[in-house]
């Protein structure tokens, strides 16, 4: 959507632009706050950021309209923000879920014995890779499963796919990318 | 576990790898893009009146340069009690001492020396949780001066037209800590953090505790008064707001029939709930499990709560081994308790569904105010008196696409942080959840979806269906005997309509047919029509549309080839 198409839509109907920007930017804002609350916040603790996001886009929208282009860099840093405020609240509230037993966080964190020296983000990158060498669509299968937790019913509406299929290669994709993160030197 | 956890990696990831990440982020459901929408939009609303005004450009502050660079979007919210709180205050000082000398609320003197403050003068208000055991309240009016008293949490309300007493309406959660410090948490939850003195004052010649609430801001510093039992927290004496205790660990709000439910991972959002057996859990703190095979478990309850926490344990300790079991809720699970295994307990609910039955409007604010002022329809909901239920979307809110469902109508608890509950009305369909709904007890002809007034679902004919006394007394059934221009019927029954909504139907050959007859409402594409349907034993027989504006008339069915006509 383009600067434009904002302005135009919010003076034929705020509701109905409102809509559109969730319809076309709501997969996006969701992966960004996922991506920094998957350690601490609910899938309820998502959608509710999530809509505190669009709630101060829509208000951005009604004061001023002239967001220039590039409107999903613009949601996407206010995603990127609020994201980053709900995840200080939730990390801030103590015992917020459940007491997890902090011998079982050391033990789940002990799991990774990746060089240290290894820089986290070329980490994430190489694993990327790796993923994304499996081909399609175990790569979408890997990540839908282990990194969105989606369960193999959910993946295999979405992949158009039975849920044991989605399972069968699961399992089998899995097994494919340790080889190729030993290969590449990291050791699960 | 191992394999998952090294995806965590991935979390907070550089911009290039979140994109590829944000790439294969999976399709969100209609159901949650509209659940952020209007989540969203009861937002924005709020946020629109909290900035309508001179304040507004002030507390905007996602600031846009010309770069479209956003140069912050954290905003200062300030709680929503202070308003009332300030309008309550203000009712002391026009009160005046006069008034403040009249004995506020009956109570048995306290001790007559002055007060000590127990508390901790810290500003800082800690985040480390530990148990501790709520104080239970007071009766005897002679409680000691100690903030270990207060600890817990506390409903605040304020009065808008009468007395607190009457028609107090909840305003959002104090939580009173053992360090002496509270955190206001309003209903939009925004939140405002203190510390609290215990403090006296002689009124009456009596000796009153009080509580004085302070965020460090002079001009919002508040003073309560205990009232006799100790529940109670009374804002001045114009009796229009009060913080009242909220006792979770009343047994009694558990007490009833509970289903303990499994699920294979315990993803109960996904995977189908298996029942283990039925609980039973009673006013003495007792309960007894019964097993699918019919064994018997029985044993106590003890209740835990914890500072800072939303969190409340049940903890179930069998009588005989002595085994604990222990079930936590939380506001994340508001309608609950799970044990963290795989299992949960949930309440039974023994709703008469009939009370459900008939036609329903399912409406959608059309975006310039709340649901109940301006008003969209956008689908209709048919509920039978056996549960089972037919919607379908008529428009084409929210963009995403019409949907139609069918299954039946299951019942559920919502319960609060406060104590309170509330019944979901939940539309099942093969399995999912479609919406949902809020059963208020007061007002049976609409049902709320969500809390934020933007959506319901609304009774037909309280909505303003024609209604009985409309169509009430003698009509001729005609049949159309020639059209092409000039349409001509024929008289083929009569049917009388009674106001106890029922009818007779006597045919040529002088057949009756009686049995009931509804007005309703049926929408397509966005145009209500005010529906008269007939039944006899319960099964639909023939029905119509009556018209305002020619009350005299009610069309047969679609085709024109049947109607009624006034006598």
């Amino acid at each position: 959507m383009t600067g434009k198409e904002l302005a135009d839509l919010m003076r034929k109907s705020p509701a109905e632009c409102h809509m559109a920007l969730v319809k076309e930017y709501g997969r996006y804002v969701y992966g960004i706050i996922y991506n920094t609350l998957r350690s601490c916040g609910t899938k309820e603790d998502i959608e509710e950021c999530a809509s505190d996001v669009f709630a101060d886009i829509f208000m951005k929208c009604k004061i001023d309209t002239t967001l220039g282009n590039d409107i999903k860099s613009f949601i996407g840093t206010v995603a990127k923000r609020t994201a980053i405020d709900r995840f200080r609240s939730l990390s801030s509230r103590a015992n917020h879920t459940d007491d997890t037993d902090p011998d079982d966080m050391q033990e789940l964190v002990s799991d990774f014995s990746v060089d240290e020296h290894v820089d986290r983000n070329e980490l994430c990158r190489t694993l990327l890779d790796k993923i994304d060498e499996l081909g399609e669509p175990d790569s979408t299968i890997i990540i839908q499963k282990f990194y969105y937790n989606r369960n193999s019913s959910e993946i295999a509406e979405r992949l158009s796919m039975t849920a044991s299929a989605v399972r069968v290669r699961c399992s089998r994709a899995l097994e494919k990318l340790r080889t190729l993160l030993i290969e590449s030197g990291i050791t699960l | 576990m191992k394999d998952k956890n090294i995806f965590d990696i991935l979390e907070n990831a550089d911009i290039d790898s979140m994109d590829r990440l944000i790439d294969k982020c999976p399709e969100l459901s209609d159901e949650e893009l509209r659940k952020i929408y209007t989540d969203s939009e009861r937002k924005f609303k709020m946020n629109e009146k909290k900035i309508s005004g001179s304040e507004r450009t002030k507390r905007d502050n996602i600031q846009i340069t010309e770069g479209d660079v956003v140069e912050g979007v954290e905003r200062v919210r300030r709680p929503s009690w202070i308003a009332p709180l300030g309008m309550a205050a203000s009712l002391i000082l026009v009160a005046g001492i006069a008034i403040l000398s009249t004995v506020i609320i009956s109570r048995k003197p306290v001790d007559e020396k002055p007060p000590v403050a127990t508390i901790s003068t810290e500003t800082t208000v800690s985040t480390t949780s530990s148990e501790v055991t709520t104080t239970q309240p007071v009766t005897n009016g002679t409680y000691s001066e100690d903030i270990s008293n207060f600890v817990g949490k506390w409903k605040y309300q304020i009065s808008d037209n009468h007395t607190v007493s009457v028609d107090g309406r909840d305003m959002g959660i104090a939580e009173i800590f053992s360090d002496g410090t509270y955190t206001f948490t309003d209903n939009n939850g925004d939140t405002d953090t203190g510390i609290i003195e215990i403090g006296s004052e002689e009124i009456g010649g009596e000796r009153i505790t009080t509580l004085t609430f302070s965020n460090g801001n002079p001009e919002e510093t508040f003073i309560f008064f205990v009232d006799e039992t100790g529940n109670e927290l009374r804002l001045g004496n114009g009796d229009s707001a009060r913080l009242i205790r909220i006792n979770f660990k009343d047994i009694s709000k558990y007490s009833g029939k509970w289903e303990y439910q499994t699920a294979e991972n315990g993803d109960f959002n996904n995977e189908p709930a298996v029942l283990q057996g039925t609980l039973e859990i009673m006013d003495n703190n007792t309960y007894t499990y019964t097993a699918l095979d019919g064994t018997e478990k029985n044993g106590t309850i003890n209740i835990r709560t914890k500072e800072r926490s939303d969190a409340l344990w049940l903890d179930f300790i069998d009588s005989t081994s002595g085994e604990r079991k222990t079930f936590f809720f939380n506001v994340d699970f508001q309608n609950m308790f799970f044990d963290g295994e795989g299992g949960r307990i949930i309440k039974v609910h023994d709703v008469d569904v009939t009370s459900f039955a008939g036609q329903w409007l399912y409406q959608v604010s059309d975006g310039n105010d709340t649901v109940d002022v301006s008003p969209k329809n956008i689908g209709s909901l048919y509920i039978n008196n056996d549960g089972y239920y037919r919607y379908t979307e008529t428009s084409d809110y929210p963009a995403f696409s019409y949907n139609s469902y069918i299954g039946t109508i299951k019942f559920s608890t919502e319960e609060h942080p406060d104590g309170s509950s509330n019944i979901l009305v939940e539309f099942w369909d093969n399995g999912t959840m479609r919406f949902s709904a809020y059963f208020n007890e007061d007002q049976t002809n609409i049902l709320n979806i969500g809390n934020g007034g933007m959506e319901r679902l609304i009774r037909g004919r309280w909505f303003g269906g024609c209604g009985i006394r409309e169509v009430t007394g003698q009509w001729e059934y005609q049949e159309l005997e020639s059209g092409y221009g000039v349409e001509k019927y024929k008289p083929i029954g009569s049917v009388t309509i009674n106001d106890d909504e029922t009818y007779s139907y006597t045919d040529f050959d002088g057949h009756v047919t009686t049995g009931k007859v509804e007005t309703s409402i049926e929408v397509i594409d966005e145009t209500e029509l005010e529906t008269v349907n007939f039944y006899e034993d319960g099964e639909f027989k023939f029905g119509g549309y009556f018209h305002f504006g020619n009350e005299e008339f009610i069309s047969i069915g679609n085709g024109g080839l049947y109607r009624l006509i006034r006598k």
